[in-house]
């Protein structure tokens, strides 16, 4: 049946699957339950949802916090291997180039570590390997030892060419700073290239990709806005493709005098009803949390309205893959401010609900 | 006689054919539908199994067609 | 039993220190239906969690762990530990557990681990084994360049023409390479390779002839498999010894769990807490009773309010809707699962078992019809019944049985066949058992005054007449249907909303089945068409009545569903259908048996035989899925949405269930 359909993809089979898996994701109503729990009941209270295969598998090992971080991200990793695993054709596509920010994150933490120095050990907690970069594959780069090998093994395995300016940039600098703002060019450049604009729910998706663009672009812009780095350095941290904030508009608010003014000027933008109140706190406190939030929450409604549009499409599964991510990070807010004795009013409002 | 037979018979198998193709071609990507949503949460079996089933009733429609036309032709 | 219970919200505030008693009190009721207090109430939070929890939880996650290294699974049969001796040996049991498996499972898994690196390593030098050389020969070389992997092609030729010092070596096969070749010729041989097909296979890194180190991987192989069996063995032993224990630690921790989180569903304030739940208005003496008796004045009780049936128009009661407890008689019971299946009904409607029950089995005894068929199924069906206790097979299990009883009922009296076969010698010249076991079998049987027939239709030759029973049966199924739904529609929203939703489908039904008998006559049997005919007129009044109300209750789209009226009396035309297409098939395997095959004598006898039995037991098969599915189908989708609206909150006290522990 894959061969009459060609390169399609078997969007009836993703999407019901992803609705059912959908079904099963924590309600708004849990967290409040979970605020309440300490971390051994949090622990148990896990291991008797979607997340009991790992949370049976490490409680042997693990136990408290430790539990929670590792098995919760292993089972995001699951997951998403598991979506690429079952879908085909250009769906299938899609979700990788999507899902490559999750081998882009993998790469960028083994350079870091290896160019710190940590084991092998530290270095493999970190991976998430939730993207089309398995396990093996990444466990076979981390046994190689130094920065160039791993790049010269990226070239030839997977076909990312760092170029020579940006290697030069790298050996004058001893940072890993060009290639890593590098490897992020690539992974939006590859993921705008792969979308397939000549449907319908392919223009939505990518409305939505450079909405994300946006938001990411905007968060850089207002940390580097509140430090008061020069706009000639601030080029470099952008990234080209948002809809709104194109790079020629953001280069513009980063010139722009001091915070302050910079926040009249964001009022002329759509999403600026959203992050209002974040922004007033900003200005007043100086913490960027409440915007930060704001903006995750406005991402999670776009994605929400968008899956509903179109229901065979890839943006449900687009919907998933965040409200996956939300989750699992509230998960680990609450296990780390139970952890470190936060108060559960506080916690509660670091959560994306 | 024997040509009227004949295109009775002919019109009757295409009845159940064409209808069988159709319901088929429904049923494909509802079955797959039903599959994967069962994976995930085995409680779907009963409703993904009944909704599977739904487009049968075109193939009844063209047995009957069949079988009205047959007697037409005994 | 055919409306659900009746529910009443109650209220119970008592102060905090009680709350343990209390929570101990209602799991011993087994009738409160709790109702999640809202985590947003002003004044209140969420309760917290019972002291026991924690460690319990911590408890639990270590020993489900242990019991996924040991793979325990449910048992049956097991004779329930005490509490009491439970509570006391627990946590040592599950201190030297742990130590016990965990070096076990601990060794096991490095093992496998190193297993696994063995496996690629002898993956990686195996093809180097077909090479004469050393592997320190690959390494090593300042001017030279070394290429090693597979080739599609020989290179050699080529390879002699452009380069001019080289040194190949080849495997037997041709398929592995090794190139030896000057560093400034390198990138020319590369090509070259690259365009006979090359892909490269690196060097493993270790020193010393292949075929020694290959023999050496082969060897540690054996020795570590061998160690994974004896530790799976005493993995086996451990499991044997503590299955039970494991199984009971883990019943009783998650009681324990399970209690000491309830407070996370009610609410609290600094000192008291407060309950909100269901209870079915006759039980609810007994709570009151049971709450007296053990705290007295300390516990307020309060019904809120008691749950009636009319609805309000409007949905906007989803938030606290009562929920359902449905309680049928035995045998009906069983068709329980077949309703949930689609979803448990709402307060404040019908519940549609007892219609099932009577309903499925007979249209499952007309789509089979076959006695031969019908008295494994009743076996079959009651075995099931005694011996299964998934909710799955007690289900088909009941199909079968009831299914069955009416199968034989049909199979005997109105059709006449086993297997295919008629009873009785037919006038159309086939097989009967008849015929086949040389006696005479009557048509009729005289009983007395009674004259019981043994076959009156065949599946195949009463073609019309079957059809024409089947759409009839499916006409009174949809006049029940609308009853019920216009019942239904009473009691929720009073007698003249039901007129104009339900009355007018069943004079349009009513309507346009005087008309069909009406046209029928004219279409079919070519009789001239006589307006002043009882039914036509008959036919015509009730339709326009019935589009008149229609119009009043559901606006245009009353006409826009009248041919989907027209469809779903057609749906039932499938009962003949299938009943027909199994004697098709049973026809075809009993004349190739019977008639082609047995005439030959001797061996042939058997060889029709088994043709007969495995013919037989696929139609068996192909007649319980598509009756059955046929049958269930019908229900749903031509029945059902007559009237059934579903979507109700399934009645979920706190109850404890206990299998492997017993209470003292």
């Amino acid at each position: 049946m894959q061969r009459f359909w060609g390169k399609k993809g078997n969007y009836a089979y993703v999407c019901a699957r992803i609705k059912a898996k959908k079904s099963l994701l924590l309600t708004k109503d849990v967290y409040p339950k979970l605020l309440m729990m300490d971390l051994n009941e949090i622990g148990r209270f896990l291991g008797e949802t979607q997340y009991h295969v790992e949370m049976t598998e490490l409680a042997s090992r693990y136990s408290g916090v430790d539990l929670i971080e590792l098995g919760t991200s292993r089972n995001l990793a699951r997951i998403y291997r598991q979506i690429i695993g079952f879908s085909r054709g250009e769906l299938r596509e899609m979700i990788c180039s999507y899902l490559g920010r999750w081998d882009e994150w993998n790469i960028k933490t083994i350079l870091r570590g290896k160019y710190s120095g940590a084991s092998i050990e530290e270095i493999q907690e970190d991976l998430v390997p939730a993207g089309r970069l398995s396990e093996d594959t990444l466990n076979s780069l981390l046994a190689l030892e130094t920065v160039e090998e791993i790049l010269e093994a990226l070239r030839t395995k997977e076909g990312i060419t760092i170029p020579e300016e940006v290697m030069a940039a790298y050996r004058e600098s001893r940072t890993l700073e060009p290639l890593e703002e590098y490897l992020d060019k690539v992974y939006y450049s590859r993921l705008l290239a792969s979308i397939r604009t000549n449907t319908k729910p392919g223009k939505l998706f990518l409305a939505f990709v450079q909405k994300e663009i946006d938001v990411t672009n905007l968060k850089t812009l207002l940390k580097l806005k509140r430090e008061n780095v020069p706009p000639e350095r601030c080029k470099g941290y952008f990234i080209d493709g948002g809809s709104e904030l194109t790079m020629k508009e953001l280069l513009r608010l980063a010139s722009v005098e001091n915070f302050d003014r910079l926040v009249e000027e964001l009022a002329k933008f759509s999403f600026y009803e959203e992050i209002k109140e974040g922004l007033r706190i900003a200005k007043e406190s100086g913490s960027l949390i409440e915007v930060t939030l704001a903006l995750q929450k406005y991402l999670v409604k776009q994605s929400e309205t968008f899956s509903h549009i179109y229901p065979l499409s890839i943006l449900p599964v687009l919907d998933y893959i965040i409200r996956k991510k939300i989750e699992v990070d509230n998960i680990r807010i609450i296990a780390r401010g139970k952890e470190s004795g936060l108060d559960v009013e506080i916690i509660k409002n670091l959560l994306v609900v | 006689m024997a040509i009227e037979a004949g295109l009775i018979a002919l019109g009757a198998g295409l009845a159940v054919g064409l209808a069988g193709l159709g319901a088929g071609l429904a049923e494909k990507d509802v079955g797959t539908a039903a599959v994967g949503a069962m994976a995930e949460n085995e409680k779907l079996f009963g409703k993904g199994l009944v909704l599977m089933v739904i487009p049968e009733t075109i193939i009844i429609f063209g047995l009957v067609m069949a079988i009205l036309l047959w007697t037409k032709m005994v | 039993m055919l409306l659900p219970e009746q529910m009443v919200r109650v209220l119970v505030v008592g102060s905090k220190d009680l709350l343990e008693r209390t929570v101990d009190l209602l799991y011993e009721l087994e009738c409160v239906h709790l109702i999640d207090f809202p985590a947003d109430e002003e004044g209140f939070t969420l309760g917290s969690p019972l002291p026991a929890a924690s460690d319990a939880s911590q408890k639990l996650l270590r020993l489900r762990a242990m019991q996924k290294d040991l793979g325990i699974e449910e048992m049956k049969g097991i004779e329930p530990i005490r509490i009491d001796v439970l509570t006391r040996e627990l946590d040592q049991m599950i201190e030297s557990l742990h130590q016990e498996i965990s070096d076990v499972v601990e060794s096991k898994k490095k093992i496998e681990l190193r297993l696994s690196e063995l496996e690629q390593e002898r993956k990686n030098i195996e093809p180097f084994v077909g090479l004469p050389l050393e592997l320190d020969l690959y390494r090593g070389y300042k001017s030279l360049d070394v290429f090693t992997g597979y080739v599609k092609l020989d290179p050699e030729g080529v390879l002699r023409e452009s380069i001019e010092k080289f040194e190949l070596f080849m495997s037997k096969d041709g398929k592995f390479i090794a190139l030896f070749v000057a560093k400034e010729e390198s990138e020319e041989a590369q090509r070259i390779l690259v365009q006979h097909g090359f892909s490269e296979v690196p060097v493993p890194l270790k020193s010393g002839k292949p075929d020694r180190i290959l023999e050496s991987i082969v060897a540690e192989e054996e020795t570590l498999r061998k160690s994974i069996a004896d530790l799976s063995e005493k993995l086996e032993k451990l499991r044997e010894k503590h299955a039970t224990f494991a199984l009971a630690a883990e019943e009783h921790l998650n009681i324990i769990v399970q209690k000491a989180e309830t407070p996370l569903r009610l609410g609290a304030s600094v000192h008291s807490f407060i309950i909100e739940a269901w209870v079915p208005e006759r039980n609810f003496e007994q709570l009151k009773k049971a709450f007296d008796e053990n705290f007295g004045e300390r516990i307020y009780i309060e019904v809120l309010e008691r749950r009636e049936r009319k609805g309000v128009d409007g949905h906007h009661e989803e938030e606290d809707e009562a929920p359902v407890k449905i309680e049928n008689p035995k045998p009906f019971n069983l068709f329980e699962y077949l309703v949930e299946l689609i979803s448990t009904p709402k307060y404040n409607e019908l519940d549609p078992t007892p219609l099932i029950s009577i309903f499925f089995p007979i249209f499952f005894g007309l789509m089979v019809g076959d006695v031969g068929y019908g008295i494994p199924f009743v076996i079959l069906g009651y075995l099931g019944l005694k011996k299964c206790t998934s909710n799955e097979w007690r289900t088909i299990a009941t199909m079968l049985f009831f299914g069955g009883i009416f199968t034989i009922i049909f199979g005997l009296f109105m059709f006449g066949e086993a297997f295919g076969l008629h009873f009785a010698s037919s006038s159309h010249g086939e097989i009967t058992w008849s015929s086949l076991l040389g006696i005479e079998i009557p048509h009729h049987i005289e009983l007395g005054a009674l004259s019981i027939p043994l076959g009156l239709y065949s599946k195949l030759h009463d073609v019309k007449i079957l059809l024409y029973i089947s759409v009839w049966i499916g006409i009174i199924h949809l006049f029940v249907g609308y009853v019920l739904g216009f019942i239904n529609v009473t009691i929720r929203h009073g007698l003249k909303h039901a007129v104009f939703e339900k009355l007018c489908w069943l004079l349009i039904l009513i309507g346009a089945v005087m008309l069909g008998l009406a046209l029928l006559d004219v279409l079919v049997l070519s009789k001239p068409l006589v307006m002043t005919d009882v039914r036509m007129v008959g036919g015509l009044v009730a339709l326009v009545i019935g589009i008149i109300l229609g119009f009043k209750g559901e606006g245009a789209s009353v006409v826009l569903e009248l041919p989907g009226l027209v469809s779903n009396i057609m749906s039932y035309s499938r009962l003949a259908a299938i009943g027909m297409s199994k004697a098709g098939m049973a026809l075809a395997f009993n004349m190739i048996a019977i008639e082609m095959i047995a005439p030959g004598g001797g061996v042939m006898i058997a060889v029709a035989f088994a043709i007969f039995a495995v013919g037989h037991m696929m139609i068996f098969i192909l007649a319980v899925i598509s009756a059955g599915l046929h049958g269930i189908r019908l229900q749903y989708v031509e029945f059902f949405t007559k009237f059934y609206e579903g979507g109700g909150l399934k009645f979920n006290p706190l109850r404890i269930r206990r299998k492997y522990t017993m209470e003292v």
